[in-house]
């Protein structure tokens, strides 16, 4: 069905057509609510518009002629030197940090901060599986539930779902990081280590009386920073310290897997 | 806007744009026509915010308050928002993929004319309406007009007819522009211009077109039930002979999420050119895009039921309809990182129209983040209905949709006038609505979780929430200000604008090869291109883009 | 280079598919009408079995008459469909001869339903406003015989173009789109049969 899209060679003509139409149709809208008689007149007046439409269209379409292009028109070249100067092609970021490292570093950062974490448990409550026990709160009811001597207490199946949370933030947060980063400020280490936590502070304090009611009744708060700024700082290191790649942003897929003769720069 | 204009007589002129097909004549209504109205639906806000700007307001009584809240609701979407965009849409469209008019110019005019008229029809209930309290009375039954409020039993009188009758008028209007469009953008484009090289504000509009084609007969359909309920005593949505109002929420929600998107992705697709221009780069992940605007579109239509979470659907459907919520906010999210990815490294220059797009990327991420939180199910029960929605989605509509139409209109308006806008007065613009917009609808976050409930006129002392409240009223005069300053800005620039020549924003799609404004058939020659950006190969032809295309 | 070279470079990869604006416009709003229809027949299946007084469709529909109905309006899809063969290769008077079939099977549905509907009224008193069940069959089958009607209307003005010797072979793309609503019409009506003679019928 290959055909010529139509208003190559004129444009349609001006009709009121699709004015009348328009006002009838309104008009019987409009007869529901007032009167009878302007739903007829309405109608009379929408087969008019309606008869006069298939004038414009039938036997074919009525057309007018466009001015045949003379010497002086406009191409394209007027924008030529306003564009050179504006400057060439542009692809960023031209490295970017590997999806690998951002996970690796994901993994690290959740340990430096799950013993900070430790610590906190250890020194405030005399309990390691505290922290843990209170971070499982986002999705086990019971923990709400539970009292201090509980939430000191190995239970299994907070650890497990615990662990589950923490991996999987920990896991997201760093490739998010890594991908970041060739657009942050090049300060890798204090990204981490000042933003995130700011960031994720800033997110949580408002919103842990509703996630997390258990975590909110023990939390205090200058340990939370802390964990979260070893999150950072060991995250931050490790994505920063495994260098980037050649990002392919701009590239067709063929080019970016390699099949191609490639255009490497 | 033709140069012979002031020749002629204005009786000519009035004629020449009545029976007009050309699509760039129509468009330009279309936006008058929504920014008419987005005065008028704004006076009914700043009334609305008098009134409660202090505690124990005595301004309007609560059936004005009714009447006005559904009036600015119904305006602000389906006569403010629905016609700028798709005006935008029919102006750029044809421009864009290099064809001299749409598909089906006729209907285009008629589309128009249906979205005039249906207005009107729906602010005529002013004047001839009987509504509960006698005559002259509009509509007052909310924007989404829940059952059984507007049953014969609750509802007695016509307003509530206009407002079906309105808005089914102006309803067929966008379903016909919907049609075109998809035509114009499938069947109208230009030798070389396939799918993958339309700008994407194409794909923006077409995916909005089909959204438009699924949601709004929907509302029709539910609005013909409505009028066969209160006319020939059907039952559909009447809870006394057996009728369901639930009913009504999921239909008239299964088109109101959906119509969300419709109001915001023709912004995301303003954004889509603006911010590379600006930035002076290819846009990052132009099929990333592209993939995202389709899950949107899909998403979208499975959302619904989040606006009914209060209602006590049962515990299985509210996750569904939870976690479909929580699933469209990352295709979202893929958005927003494509326009950062595209603004990092660039040479970021911000006139007004970037501005604007800047703004609406932390605007309108905000909103989003809201949305998600009023995804969460309990979190919902608490806020459901209070002023933590009502400003959860002024900011998505407001500092999304406003502010990327606002965008747009400072980027086109050189292409379509011929005249620059003033930038320094643009500048004052932004900064004004932008100050005015966060001093109006952040307070309402607050005021909301206090306990302040949405669509209430008056409200007591000592429950904190008459500072939260004076607040929100102070930054209408803001926006009010700002408004002004928009208005004689365009005033201005019409009559000693600088002229703004074919290109000035050394742009690259083909609206900008033309002249500025462009001749009544577009192009002198129907362009062919090679790539997504035919000005920058125009320019280098040594380093063009379509020689980074997949195959090439 | 100069500019204007620059309108002539090489135009790779070209996309042949570029379907006509008429089908792709009919097509769209094929795709709304679904939409009205959708919800319309959502409404039905939801309100099934949930009149709690009046008239039942198991005890009201008949299927005996609808079926013959039903037949008559789905063999108009194939004569349409052969008015339009006819129209491509210039037989006009066989077009006349199947667009007139068309409209007669398509005018038989119109007067069937309406007959009916007829019985419903007298022997059942069953109104729109009787019931749920009464409320969604009229709506339903109403909405669809306006489809029908409509329609008819676009089919007639053809015939009456051509009765006049107006129609060439250059319109048989506009016959075709026309006839592809009436497909359209006739399909939906084996969804709105399904759901309330089969499905309406069946529950209890």
């Amino acid at each position: 069905m290959k055909r010529e899209p139509p208003y190559q060679h004129g444009i349609p003509e001006s009709t009121s057509a699709p004015l009348v139409t328009a006002f009838g149709v309104t008009l019987v809208a409009a007869g529901l609510v007032t009167n009878l008689w302007v739903m007829v007149g309405g109608a009379v007046i929408a087969l008019v518009g309606l008869w006069q439409w298939f004038g414009d269209v039938f036997p074919g379409e009525r057309l007018e002629e466009i001015p045949a292009p003379n010497a002086t028109q406009r191409r394209w070249d007027f924008a030529v030197e306003a564009i050179q100067r504006a400057g060439t092609r542009g692809i960023y970021p031209e490295r970017a940090h590997p999806w690998r490292s951002g996970i690796l570093g994901g993994i690290f950062g959740g340990v430096a901060m799950a013993v900070v974490a430790s610590i906190w448990g250890l020194v405030e409550h005399s309990s390691v599986w505290l922290p843990i026990n209170l971070l499982a709160g986002c999705v086990m009811p019971s923990v709400g539930d539970a009292d201090e001597t509980a939430l000191a207490l190995f239970n299994p199946a907070w650890i497990g779902a615990a662990c589950m949370i923490h991996g999987a933030l920990s896991v997201a947060c760093g490739v998010l990081y890594a991908l970041a980063l060739p657009i942050a400020p090049q300060r890798p280490i204090l990204a981490g280590s000042v933003a995130l936590p700011v960031i994720v502070t800033g997110l949580v304090w408002p919103t842990l009386t509703i996630v997390n009611p258990a975590l909110d009744g023990f939390i205090s708060w200058p340990w939370f920073v802390g964990s979260q700024v070893a999150f950072g700082v060991v995250c931050g290191w490790w994505v920063a310290g495994r260098g980037t790649v050649e990002a392919h942003a701009g590239r067709s897929i063929v080019d970016r897997m390699g099949v191609h003769r490639g255009r490497r720069r | 806007m033709t140069p012979d204009a002031p020749q002629r007589p204005w009786t000519a002129i009035v004629h020449e744009w009545t029976v007009t097909v050309d699509h760039k004549k129509l468009a330009i209504m279309y936006i008058a026509f929504g920014l008419g109205f987005f005065l008028v639906g704004g006076v009914e806000a700043a009334i609305l915010r008098a009134q409660l700007a202090q505690h124990s307001g005595t301004l309007i009584d609560p059936d004005t308050f009714n009447q006005l809240f559904t009036m600015h609701g119904t305006t602000m979407v389906f006569l403010v928002g629905m016609p700028i965009l798709l005006g935008f849409g029919n102006y750029l469209i044809p421009l864009m993929v290099g064809a001299r008019d749409m598909a089906f110019p006729r209907l285009n005019a008629f589309g128009l004319w249906l979205f005039v008229f249906g207005a009107l029809l729906l602010y005529y209930s002013y004047v001839g309406a009987e509504g509960l309290y006698g005559e002259s009375a509009a509509p007052d039954v909310g924007w989404f007009a829940y059952a059984p409020l507007t049953s014969r039993t609750f509802s007695p009188g016509n307003s509530t007819d206009y407002w079906i009758l309105g808005i089914m008028v102006s309803g067929f209007g966008s379903i016909t522009t919907a049609v075109n469009l998809v035509a114009t953008i499938l069947c109208m484009r230009c030798p070389g211009m396939t799918l993958l090289r339309m700008p994407l504000m194409c794909w923006m509009m077409l995916v909005v077109a089909a959204l438009v084609l699924v949601a709004v007969p929907v509302l029709t359909a539910a609005q013909a039930m409505l009028l066969l309920d209160r006319f020939l005593g059907a039952h559909f949505f009447d809870t006394q002979g057996g009728g369901s109002a639930i009913l009504w929420q999921h239909v008239f929600w299964f088109f109101g999420h959906p119509e969300v998107y419709i109001l915001v992705l023709p912004a995301f697709g303003f954004l889509n050119e603006i911010i590379p221009v600006f930035s002076r780069k290819v846009i990052f992940g132009y099929a990333l895009m592209v993939a995202a605007t389709l899950a949107i579109a899909f998403i979208a239509l499975a959302v619904w039921a989040h606006h009914m979470f209060v209602v006590g659907l049962s515990p299985e459907l509210n996750s569904f309809f939870a976690a479909m919520t929580f699933l469209v906010a990352v295709p979202t999210g893929i958005k927003i990182f494509t326009w950062l990815g595209t603004m990092a490294g660039g040479r970021l220059r911000f006139a007004t129209p970037m501005l604007f797009a800047a703004a609406f990327i932390g605007l309108f991420t905000f909103g989003g983040l809201t949305g998600v939180m009023l995804a969460v199910v309990p979190f919902d029960w608490q806020l459901s209905d209070s002023y933590f929605v009502v400003g959860h989605f002024h900011f998505v509509l407001f500092g999304g949709t406003v502010f990327g139409i606002f965008a747009a209109i400072f980027y086109w308006f050189p292409k379509v006038t011929g005249k620059m806008l003033d930038e320094r007065l643009g500048r004052w613009f932004f900064w004004l609505l932008f100050a005015g917009m966060f001093v109006t609808f952040f307070p309402m976050h607050i005021s909301g979780i206090l306990g302040m409930p949405r669509r209430i006129y008056s409200y007591q002392p000592g429950r904190g929430l008459e500072l939260w409240n004076l607040i929100t009223s102070s930054g209408v005069l803001l926006q009010a200000v700002a408004l002004i300053t928009f208005l004689w800005n365009v005033i201005k620039s019409l009559g000693s604008g600088v002229p703004a020549g074919d290109n000035p924003w050394n742009a690259w799609t083909l609206e900008w090869s033309t002249s500025s404004p462009p001749p009544e058939w577009n192009f002198d020659r129907i362009p062919r291109v090679s790539s997504a950006r035919p000005l920058w190969d125009a320019v280098h032809p040594d380093d063009p883009d379509s020689a980074y295309e997949e195959g090439a | 280079m100069s500019g204007a070279a620059s309108t002539h470079l090489p135009v790779p990869n070209e996309s042949a598919w570029r379907p006509t604006r008429g089908a792709v416009g009919m097509l769209c709003l094929i795709a709304a009408e679904s939409c009205i229809f959708l919800t319309f027949v959502v409404a039905y299946l939801f309100y099934i079995g949930k009149s709690a007084h009046g008239p039942q469709p198991r005890e009201t529909l008949e299927l005996p008459m609808v079926i013959v109905n039903s037949v008559a309006l789905i063999s108009s899809s194939f004569t349409v469909v052969a008015g339009v063969r006819a129209l491509e290769h210039g037989r006009f008077a066989a077009m006349k001869g199947w667009l007139a079939l068309t409209i007669a099977l398509g005018a038989w549905f119109v007067v069937g339903t309406f007959s009916e509907w007829g019985k419903l009224m007298d022997e059942h008193g069953l109104f729109i406003g009787t019931n749920l069940f009464g409320t969604t069959f009229y709506a339903l089958v109403g909405l669809h015989l306006l489809h029908v009607i409509v329609g008819l209307v676009l089919l007639s003005g053809v015939l009456a173009c051509a009765m006049r010797g107006r129609v060439a072979a250059t319109h048989a793309h506009a016959v075709d789109m026309i006839s592809w609503y009436w497909h359209f019409v006739d399909g939906v009506w084996i969804i709105v049969f399904t759901t309330v003679y089969v499905v309406g019928r069946a529950s209890p």
